[in-house]
C-alpha cells in the first residue's frame, strides 16, 4: 500500500516505461495540470484565476495541501506521490501519476505554490524561477494548495509566439475545465479573469444538474439518461436527444474511470446508435463515463494521458453502443400525437407512439404495393411524350452534362480555358469558357444576357421549391434560390462590413443560450456582431440576448447564427483565431438569412430575388465554388432541339 | 370493406383531409388518410400531421363495413379526376384497396388500417362557439404574423386568450405583434384561459371556414379542436407561456397621425420599387398637414410622394421594413388608418381609425443616417411635384 501524500522520485526504471513527452505547451495544458492535481488531492472547491492573456494562472484548491518537507521535491521530475511501482499503473485511481507537471511548469514560468496540509498549523510557501533553485520557507497559509503560475513562456520566446488568442486559448482552458467539472459534480468548479467569472459551479451538484449548467439550459429538455452494463463494465451518464446535437465531436464527452478520454472508435459508435436520428454533419451530444476494472484500460499511452486503450475494445463499443441506443429508443423522440387518448373501440392502447414503434413501420412495414399491375392495359408513355416533358429531360441532361463539365474543369485546374466541348456545354455564368477569361469581360458578358433586352429576367415559377426558373430575353436562367441569395447576402454584408447598417430592434428580443466555453469568444465577438446590425448583449452566464437584427434580414435565424459561429469558433479553437471567425460570421450570417431550399415563394418574391442578384451584378457561383446561377442561351436551346447544326 | 361515395362529396372530403397528410414526412403512415365506414350512411376520412389531425365525415353507402388506409396525395389527385357527377366505390381486396368509378378503376399502395393510431378523444375543458366568418377575420389579421420557423417554440403559434366572451388572438414574430378581438358565446365562459394553437392548424382552419355557419371551438390543458361542420380539428397545443405581450403594447402616445389607408398603401407599393434589399425601408415623415413616403437605395434612385395626413404631436419621421408596412395596411379594414407612436425607435401602433378590435405593434426600423451631402433637405419642393 501506498503510504500517503508522501512524495517519491521515481527509479529511472520505471521511468522509462511511463509515456513521455512534453506536457506543456500552452496555458491549457498547464490549467488541465494544475486542476488535475487538484482533483487528485481531494479537493472539494477548485478556484482557477486567468490573467495576463492566461499567461497567468493560478489555482486554488482546499485539498490536502503538501507536507512542507515535500515541496522542493514536488518540482523534481519524476517525483509523484501518486505510484511507486509500475503494477501501480494498473491500480490508477488518480489523474497524474508522472510526476512530471509542476517540474515542466517550473521550467517555463515564475512559480509560487503556497500550502498547508489538511490538520497542520503551519504552511509553507515554495518560489521558484526557472534556472534556479526553487526557495522554501514556512508561510501562513490555508489549508489546500495555491498554485500560482506567472509569464508563462517568458524564457521560451518561439513558444510564447505560437500561442493563439486570448480568446482562443481561454476557451480552451473552460473545454478543458468543463470535461474535469462534467465528471466530478462533487467538486465546485470556478473560472475566472480579470473582468468575469467565466464558470461558476457549485460543489456537491446532482451529475444531471452539472451537464445542464455546463452545456447551457437549453440542454436541460433533451438530456436523456444512459445505463448499461455488462460483464464488469459500466457505462452511466447522458445523451442529448437528437434535436440537440452539434456540427462536431466536440460535445461528445467521454470518461473512463472518471479521466475525461478522446477515443475515436467510442464516438462512432455513439454515432452509429443515433443512426436514422441525425442529419449527415451533424454530431450527438453524449457524456459518457465508463466504468471497468482498472486492469482493464491502459491509461499510459499518451503523455497527456488523453488516449487510453482498452484491453476488450469491441466489449467496450458493444456495451456503450447498446446503451445509449436503449436510451433513445426508450425516449419518445418523436412529435406525440396522441398523448392522452383512452383505448379505442379498435381497442388499441397505444398511448404513446414510441420511437420504436414508428421505427418498425418505417422500415419494416412499407406501404404494401399492388403486385398485379401487369395484367391491366397501361399506356406506356410514348417517345413523342408532350413538349413540356422533353424539355424537362433535356434540361436534366444537360445539368448532368454541366455537372460533368464542372468535375472536368475542376480537374483541369491547370489549364483552365480547356473548353469542355460536350453536346451542350451549360456553363455557370461568369464562368464561360472564352479563350480569354478576364473575369470582368465575362462578367460584363453575363450580365448584358441577363439584362438582354433591357429588361429584369422574368421569373416563371419554381422547381421543387428549390430553383427558380426564368426568361432572360430569348435565354432561360436557372437560379438556386438559396445558392443565389447567399452569395447576395454575403457580398452585402461583407461590404457594408464597412458602413453602418439599418437595424430592425426586436420588439422580443431573442435569448440565446451557448456553452459554457463559448462564453468569452462570443462576448469578443459583439462588437463584430454590432457592427453587422445583429446587437448582442451578454445576459450574464451562459445566456446572451439579441436586441436587434440587420434590417434587410428581418428574418434572420439568429440563434442559428450564434450557434453556428460558436460550433465553428470551437472547431477552429486550436487554430483559428478571431479573425478567421469574423469572416465566417459573415458566411454564416449570409446562410441563415437567406430563403432555404424548399421555400415556397410567391412571384413577387422570385421577381425582387432576381432584380436584387442582376442589380448587385454578384459573381455567379457561391464562395464554395458552385454555381448559383445557370443560362441556357436560345442559340444553346437551338442547338439542343436540333433547329441549328452546331 | 365496400364504401360507396358520390365522387363530389369523397372528393371535398379527401382535400381537407390530405391537406393535414404530410407526405414529406419519413413516417409513412402520416402520407396516408384512414377511410373508416362503421355506420350505414355515413364514413370518415382522417389524416394527420405531427401536432394536427383531421377527420372528415362524408355521406356514404356502407355496404361492408371496415377500414383502409390510402396514400393521401395520389388518392385525392385521382378522385379528383373522377366525373364528379358519378358514383365512386371503395373497397378493399386482401391487401389491396381499388377506387372504382364507370370503367375507372385505381389500385392503390396501402398500409394496414391498425397502425394508423387512434382518434383520442378529447376532454374539454372550455367550450364555446363562434361564426366562422369572425374567425375567419381573426385569422386574416394576425396568422401574416405567426412565423413558420423561430427558434422560441412558443411563437409558432397564435396565443388564443379567453377572457369571459372576449376572445383575443395575438400573433408575433418578434418584431411586429397582431392583436384582434371578437366575441364568442359559450354557457359557461371562463373567466380566464390561454392556449397556443399552432400555425398548421390555423393554416388549415383559414382554408376551410366559410361566411356562414358556426365554428365549435373546445379546449383543454393539452389540446385543442375545432368542429364546422363535419369537418372535426384536434391538434396539440404548443407547449409553454406565450411571452407577455403586454409589455410591449404601449399605452400612451405623444403622438398620432391620420392618414387615408388605399393611397397610402399605393404609396409604399410605388416606394418598394425604389428601396432594395439593403435598405428594405421606407420612411414616412409628417410635417405640418402632410406625410411624405421616401423610398431610396443606391441602384434604383430615390422616391419621394405626398399625401394629405392629420398630424397630431408635432413632425416626426420614422421607418418601417416596407413589407411590415404592406401586410400590415392590408390587413386593417376601414379606409382610415391611425399610426400612434412615441419615438422613432420605440414600438409604434398601426390601427383602424374606428374599430377598437384588431391592431398591430410595429417595431420601426432605425436607419443609419447617412453622413454624405445628399441626406440634407433631398427633396425640395419643386422636385416634388415634378
Ligand atoms: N494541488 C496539490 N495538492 C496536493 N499535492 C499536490 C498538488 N499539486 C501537486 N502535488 C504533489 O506534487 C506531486 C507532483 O505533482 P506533478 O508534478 O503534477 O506530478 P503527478 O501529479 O504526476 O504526481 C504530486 O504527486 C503531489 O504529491
Ligand atoms: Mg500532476
Amino acid at each position: 500500500m501506498l503510504q500517503e501524500h508522501m512524495i517519491r522520485i521515481l527509479p529511472a526504471s520505471l521511468v522509462n516505461k511511463i509515456a513521455a513527452g512534453e506536457v506543456i505547451v500552452r496555458p491549457a495544458s498547464v490549467v488541465k495540470e494544475l486542476v488535475e492535481n487538484a482533483v487528485d488531492a481531494g479537493a472539494q472547491r477548485i478556484v482557477i484565476d486567468l490573467a495576463n492573456s492566461c499567461r497567468d494562472i493560478r489555482v486554488r484548491d482546499d485539498g490536502c495541501g503538501i507536507a512542507r518537507e515535500d515541496l522542493p521535491k514536488a518540482l523534481l521530475r519524476h517525483a509523484t506521490s501518486k505510484i511507486e511501482r509500475f503494477e501501480d499503473l494498473w491500480q490508477l485511481r488518480t489523474r497524474g501519476f508522472r510526476g512530471e507537471a509542476l517540474a515542466s511548469i517550473a521550467a517555463v514560468a515564475r512559480l509560487t505554490i503556497l500550502t498547508r496540509q489538511r490538520g497542520e498549523l503551519a504552511g509553507a510557501r515554495l518560489q521558484s524561477e526557472p534556472g534556479q533553485e526553487p526557495i522554501v520557507e514556512a508561510a501562513g497559509a490555508p489549508e489546500g494548495t495555491d498554485v500560482w503560475v506567472r509569464d508563462l513562456f517568458f524564457n521560451t520566446p518561439v513558444r510564447l509566439k505560437f500561442l493563439k488568442s486570448p480568446a482562443s486559448e481561454l476557451q480552451l482552458i473552460l473545454y478543458m475545465v468543463t470535461r474535469q467539472a462534467l465528471i466530478r459534480p462533487d467538486i465546485g468548479f470556478v473560472v475566472a479573469n480579470e473582468r468575469d467569472t467565466l464558470l461558476e459551479v457549485p460543489p456537491q451538484q446532482p451529475w444531471r444538474d452539472r451537464a445542464v449548467a455546463l452545456l447551457g439550459m437549453e440542454a436541460d429538455q433533451h438530456l436523456l439518461s444512459v445505463e448499461g452494463h455488462r460483464q464488469g463494465i459500466h457505462v452511466r451518464g447522458f445523451a442529448a436527444a437528437p434535436a440537440f446535437s452539434r456540427k462536431d465531436r466536440r460535445f461528445q464527452y467521454f470518461f473512463v474511470n472518471g479521466r475525461p478520454i478522446t477515443h475515436r472508435m467510442l464516438s462512432n459508435v455513439v454515432q452509429q446508435a443515433y443512426k436514422g436520428l441525425l442529419m449527415t454533419q451533424r454530431f450527438a451530444v453524449v457524456i459518457l463515463n465508463i466504468e471497468l476494472p482498472p486492469q482493464e484500460v491502459d491509461v499510459n499511452v499518451h503523455p497527456t494521458k488523453e488516449e487510453v486503450r482498452f484491453r476488450n475494445e469491441a466489449m467496450v463499443l458493444g456495451v456503450v453502443h447498446r446503451a445509449v441506443q436503449e436510451s433513445l429508443a426508450g425516449a419518445n423522440l418523436l412529435p406525440t400525437i396522441s398523448l392522452s387518448s383512452p383505448p379505442g373501440p379498435e381497442g388499441r392502447q397505444d398511448e404513446l407512439i414510441s420511437a420504436s414503434h414508428w421505427f418498425a413501420h418505417s422500415t419494416g412495414a412499407r406501404p404494401t404495393v399492388p403486385g398485379d399491375f401487369t395484367q391491366w392495359t397501361m399506356q406506356t408513355p410514348s417517345a413523342g411524350g408532350t413538349p413540356g416533358e422533353h424539355e424537362l429531360s433535356r434540361l436534366v441532361a444537360a445539368q448532368r452534362e454541366f455537372d460533368l463539365a464542372q468535375q472536368a474543369q475542376r480537374n483541369q485546374e491547370s489549364c483552365l480555358n480547356t473548353s469542355v466541348e460536350s453536346p451542350c456545354s451549360v456553363h455557370p455564368l461568369g464562368q464561360q469558357a472564352s479563350p480569354e477569361p478576364s473575369p470582368t469581360t465575362a462578367q460584363a458578358e453575363a450580365q448584358a444576357l441577363l439584362l438582354s433586352g433591357g429588361e429584369y429576367p422574368e421569373p416563371l415559377g419554381q422547381v421543387a421549391d428549390c430553383y427558380i426558373v426564368a426568361r432572360a430575353g430569348e435565354n432561360l436562367l436557372l437560379i438556386d434560390q438559396h445558392a443565389a441569395h447567399e452569395r447576395l447576402l454575403y457580398m452585402q454584408l461583407r461590404e457594408r462590413a464597412q458602413e453602418k447598417v439599418n437595424t430592425q430592434p426586436l420588439l422580443l428580443p431573442v435569448t440565446v443560450d451557448v456553452p459554457v466555453e463559448a462564453v468569452p469568444t462570443i462576448q469578443a465577438l459583439t462588437r463584430e456582431f454590432t457592427a453587422l446590425g445583429l446587437h448582442v448583449e451578454h445576459f450574464g452566464g451562459t445566456t446572451f440576448v439579441v436586441q436587434s437584427v440587420p434590417a434587410d434580414l428581418p428574418s434572420i435565424d439568429v440563434g442559428g447564427v450564434l450557434m453556428d459561429v460558436v460550433d465553428d469558433s470551437l472547431a477552429l479553437g486550436k487554430e483559428g483565431d478571431l479573425d478567421s471567425l469574423r469572416d465566417r460570421i459573415l458566411t454564416r450570417m449570409a446562410c441563415r438569412g437567406a430563403i432555404k431550399s424548399g421555400q415556397k415563394l410567391s412571384l413577387d418574391e422570385m421577381r425582387q430575388l432576381v432584380r436584387d442578384i442582376v442589380d448587385s451584378r454578384m459573381g455567379f457561383t457561391c464562395p464554395h465554388g458552385r454555381p448559383t446561377m445557370i443560362l441556357l442561351t436560345r442559340a444553346q436551346l437551338d442547338r439542343q432541339f436540333k433547329r441549328v447544326v452546331s | 370493406m365496400r364504401i360507396q361515395f358520390k365522387v363530389a362529396e369523397l372528393v371535398r372530403g379527401a382535400e381537407v383531409a390530405q391537406s393535414v397528410a404530410n407526405p414529406q414526412s419519413t413516417m409513412p403512415i402520416l402520407a396516408q388518410i384512414l377511410i373508416k365506414g362503421d355506420h350505414n350512411n355515413l364514413a370518415s376520412l382522417t389524416a394527420m400531421d405531427y401536432d394536427v389531425r383531421v377527420r372528415v365525415e362524408v355521406p356514404a353507402e356502407v355496404e361492408t363495413k371496415g377500414q383502409i388506409t390510402v396514400p393521401a396525395r395520389t388518392f385525392y389527385d385521382f378522385v379528383r379526376e373522377l366525373p364528379s357527377d358519378s358514383d365512386v366505390v371503395i373497397e378493399t381486396k386482401g391487401e389491396k384497396v381499388t377506387v372504382t368509378c364507370r370503367d375507372i378503376r385505381g389500385e392503390m399502395a396501402t398500409m394496414p388500417a391498425e397502425d394508423f393510431p387512434i382518434w383520442p378523444e378529447m376532454e374539454p375543458k372550455l367550450e364555446f362557439d363562434m361564426a366562422q366568418k369572425d374567425l375567419q377575420e381573426v385569422l386574416d389579421r394576425v396568422l401574416f404574423t405567426v412565423p413558420v420557423r423561430d427558434m422560441r417554440k412558443t411563437l409558432l403559434g397564435a396565443l388564443f386568450e379567453i377572457r369571459k366572451t372576449q376572445l383575443t388572438v395575438v400573433g408575433t414574430d418578434g418584431k411586429i405583434l397582431a392583436c384582434a378581438r371578437q366575441t364568442i358565446s359559450s354557457e359557461k365562459p371562463p373567466k380566464e384561459f390561454n392556449a397556443i394553437v399552432p400555425r398548421k392548424l390555423l393554416e388549415e382552419l383559414d382554408r376551410n371556414l366559410n361566411d356562414e355557419g358556426l365554428v365549435s371551438v373546445a379546449f383543454n390543458d393539452k389540446q385543442v379542436s375545432f368542429r364546422l361542420g363535419n369537418i372535426l380539428y384536434l391538434s396539440n397545443q404548443v407547449e409553454g407561456n406565450y411571452p407577455d405581450y403586454n409589455q410591449v403594447i404601449p399605452k400612451q402616445f405623444a403622438r398620432k397621425f391620420h392618414i387615408q389607408k388605399p393611397p397610402l398603401l399605393a404609396a409604399i407599393r410605388r416606394a418598394a420599387i425604389f428601396t432594395d434589399q439593403r435598405q428594405n425601408s421606407v420612411m414616412l415623415e409628417f410635417r405640418g398637414d402632410k406625410v411624405a413616403i421616401l423610398a431610396d437605395s443606391y441602384d434604383r434612385g430615390r422616391f419621394y410622394e405626398e399625401l394629405p395626413a392629420v398630424v397630431e404631436g408635432g413632425d416626426f419621421r420614422v421607418a418601417f421594413n416596407y413589407k411590415f408596412l404592406q401586410d400590415v395596411l392590408k390587413s386593417l379594414p376601414h379606409e382610415e388608418v391611425l399610426l400612434q407612436a412615441n419615438q422613432p425607435m420605440t414600438p409604434a401602433i398601426w390601427r383602424s381609425e374606428s374599430a377598437e378590435d384588431c391592431f398591430y405593434v410595429v417595431m420601426p426600423v432605425r436607419i443609419q443616417e447617412r453622413t454624405e451631402v445628399e441626406e440634407q433637405q433631398p427633396y425640395d419642393e419643386s422636385e416634388g411635384e415634378a
